[in-house]
């Protein structure tokens, strides 16, 4: 491995790598902030230019492009409160207030800082545990798989929300709304009332950039004034960066999460920024602080996140399973190359597999450099007035959604959900269980027929299996247990009222 | 979220802060009794679907459905036990509408006008015009922003990732016929 490993090194520490590494890095920052595009765009977009270059060239551009894309991703969570992806959503908890208080350069660091430690350990983790991984993963069938979507489900509707009915109100309506379309077992058109362009579903981005960026756009209207509240700005991204080596515990706990629950196909990133971030709270001696722009805040939620996408590369390499989307435009970059995944990518292809997972180490340094050397001038937007930011992101946002599906309907679909987005922040529905339920909704979906299909119709195929019941156990334990800490926070009601009242 | 040890009595509470709640409060039990019903709708119509694809929508509309009944039970009580804290701010300050009108008005006006007239068009005037509507009236700004903004735009999305911008519907309904 070590003798691997060096060979990875030395192919990708050439003078032509580092300067593709080095565009790709540039390209996929400014694409992740932008609202509506992100890494899934950014690789899409640059997949055809690979086709002409050498297969360990084209892996490091999307190495370094995805890299960036996902580590800039928190960039939009801090500075404007919308999450550049989902993963990043937890990000906006903490991220966002410390913008408020001047200190969104402060806060960048932080999760620049937190993405390299986590994309550093999360590929060390993929280079160790990515082959004994071949045997757990063989376990999986449908049943496990909506098994685990099912806690994804469970456990961001109930951190997310101070209501956990209304976080699963919301996960309900993203489950309903990824139904909607051709039915993927049978081919049955579900819900399109006639309508041509609902045969293909509800794309994700509209609905993102309705939920998040026009809400806030609305939100900015109403409220005028500056997202910097003093109207200045403090601290350095350097001092972020150094800040987050600090808060060491809080590093390498959130680390670990999202390397253990990034392993799970489809389910990863996102449920492990949730639940590193309340991990860190309940572990904090202060936990009021989260919140309101505690350190801990930023840095769990990315540290998991990129952690996660990291070891979501592992099933995706040895068994081409992707677990994300990322990792699904990966498997797409080495066919058209004519690399397959399996368990003797590593062994039969040495260079270009521990080029390429060298390739993101490099690329999260590459990034380390480049955000931090933005991250001043990017901050400058938490001091522009709101009447002229908003108008400029609602152009910019309405752009982003069009390139995403080249369709009107996806503005139109952003429209309707920037309302929902506003009525939801007005009453406490919290957002993020909708668009988690929409991503996750088609393989809840496909598993459930699949499983029914292994069983002949017993649905006591999810309890007979006994990770499927282990699993669903879990979901149901963590609803359980957030109503029931929530309820007992009741026993004083009145400082329950004066907080503003988190339910059951 | 900061938490407050010094509370003894609901009279220690700003009444504000509560009024605030039960405006959530009632808010909630609207938006949940609307799910209920919505959801109802969702489930029904899955009904006329064949047996496997109705299979999920049903069990997200039975999801929904049960959320939302405790949701709505939540919202019910929680805004009995507020009922005494409303003070007349249910509804919004008159000087507040005019940003309020702005803000659910503007991004549907401006998706309007992109059907109608074309991004490029629609982008000018409703840049443009937000600018001004919002109260930016210097007219090196409104004219050299808007040109700034739609340049970049331009610059990124045509040039660089050869994405065209929408035209107008109506002009291409009508260039079909």
């Amino acid at each position: 491995m070590i003798e691997n490993l060096w060979i990875g090194l030395s192919a990708v520490l050439a003078w032509k790598q580092l300067l593709i590494m080095f565009l790709a890095t540039v390209a996929g920052l400014m694409v992740g902030v932008m609202p509506g595009l992100g890494p899934i765009t950014a690789m899409a977009l640059l997949i055809p230019f690979t086709f002409t270059m050498e297969p360990l060239s084209a892996l490091l551009a999307l190495a370094s492009i995805s890299v960036a894309a996902n580590c800039s991703g928190a960039f939009s969570s801090i500075l404007l409160n919308v999450p550049g992806e989902t993963s990043s959503a937890a990000t906006c908890f903490d991220g966002h207030p410390m913008a408020k208080q001047g200190k969104a350069t402060v806060a960048i660091g932080l999760s620049i800082g937190a993405s390299f430690f986590a994309a550093v350990i999360g590929v060390v983790g993929v280079i160790l545990i990515a082959q004994p991984l071949v045997a757990v993963a063989l376990a999986f069938g449908p049943p496990e798989y909506f098994a685990l979507a099912s806690i994804g489900i469970a456990l961001v509707s109930c951190l997310s929300a101070k209501s956990v009915p209304k976080g699963l109100i919301m996960a309900a309506l993203g489950l309903w709304l990824s139904s909607i379309g051709v039915d993927s077992v049978i081919g049955e058109p579900r819900y399109t009332f006639g309508l041509l362009e609902l045969q293909d579903g509800i794309n994700l981005v509209p609905v993102m950039v309705g939920l998040f960026a026009i809400t806030e756009i609305m939100e900015w209207i109403r409220e005028r004034g500056t997202i910097a509240a003093l109207g200045k700005l403090e601290g350095s991204v350097w001092g972020g960066i150094l800040e987050t080596f600090r808060h060491k515990v809080a590093l390498i706990r959130s680390t670990m999460v999202g390397l253990l629950v990034g392993l799970v196909p489809g389910v990863g990133a996102v449920a492990a920024s949730f639940l590193s971030y309340e991990v860190e709270k309940r572990a904090s001696s202060t936990p009021e602080r989260f919140g309101n722009g505690a350190p801990e805040g930023v840095i769990a939620p990315e540290a998991a996140n990129n952690s996660a996408i990291c070891a979501g590369l592992a099933p995706a390499l040895t068994l081409g399973i992707p677990g994300g989307s990322t990792s699904a435009l990966l498997l797409v970059a080495l066919a058209v190359h004519g690399i397959r995944p399996g368990p003797m990518l590593f062994t039969g292809q040495p260079t270009l597999v521990y080029g390429f997972l060298v390739g993101l180490i490099i690329g999260a340094v590459m990034f380390l450099i480049v955000g931090a050397m933005m991250a001043r001038t990017l901050s400058l937007v938490t001091l522009i007035r709101a009447e002229i930011l908003a108008p400029i992101f609602l152009i910019i946002s309405f752009a982003g959604v069009y390139a995403d599906t080249r369709s009107f309907v996806a503005i139109v679909i952003a429209i309707i959900f920037g309302i929902v987005g506003c009525l939801a922040k007005a009453f406490e529905f919290p957002p993020v269980p909708l668009v988690l339920g929409l991503v996750l909704g088609g393989l809840l979906d496909t598993s459930f027929n699949q499983s029914l299909g292994m069983s002949n119709g017993d649905p006591t195929i999810f309890l007979t299996r006994p990770l499927s019941a282990t699993l669903l156990a879990c979901a149901l334990a963590t609803i359980i247990f957030s109503i029931v800490t929530r309820v007992r926070g009741k026993g004083r009601p009145i400082e329950a009222l004066s907080h503003g009242g988190e339910d059951g | 979220m900061s938490t407050n040890s010094q509370i003894s009595s609901v009279s220690d509470i700003p009444a504000t802060n509560l009024a605030a709640q039960l405006r959530v409060a009632v808010g909630s039990a609207l938006l949940c009794a609307f799910a209920i019903a919505g959801f109802l709708a969702i489930y029904l119509e899955a009904a006329a679907f064949g047996s496997e694809a109705a299979l999920f929508p049903h069990m997200a509309a039975a999801l929904g459905m049960t959320s939302a009944a405790v949701g709505l039970a939540q919202a019910l009580l929680k805004a009995s036990r507020l009922r005494r804290y409303r003070d007349g701010s249910l509804i919004p300050p008159r000087e507040e509408w005019k940003d309020i009108l702005i803000s659910f008005a503007g991004p549907p006006a401006y998706g309007v006008a992109i059907g109608v007239f074309g991004y490029w068009p629609a982008s000018i005037v409703g840049l443009g015009a937000l600018f001004f509507v919002l109260g930016e009236r210097k007219p090196l700004v409104l004219v050299g922003l808007t040109a700034l903004t739609l340049f970049v735009i331009y610059a990124v999305f045509e040039l660089i990732f050869s994405i065209r911008m929408p035209g107008s519907l109506i002009f291409d309904a009508l260039n079909r016929r």
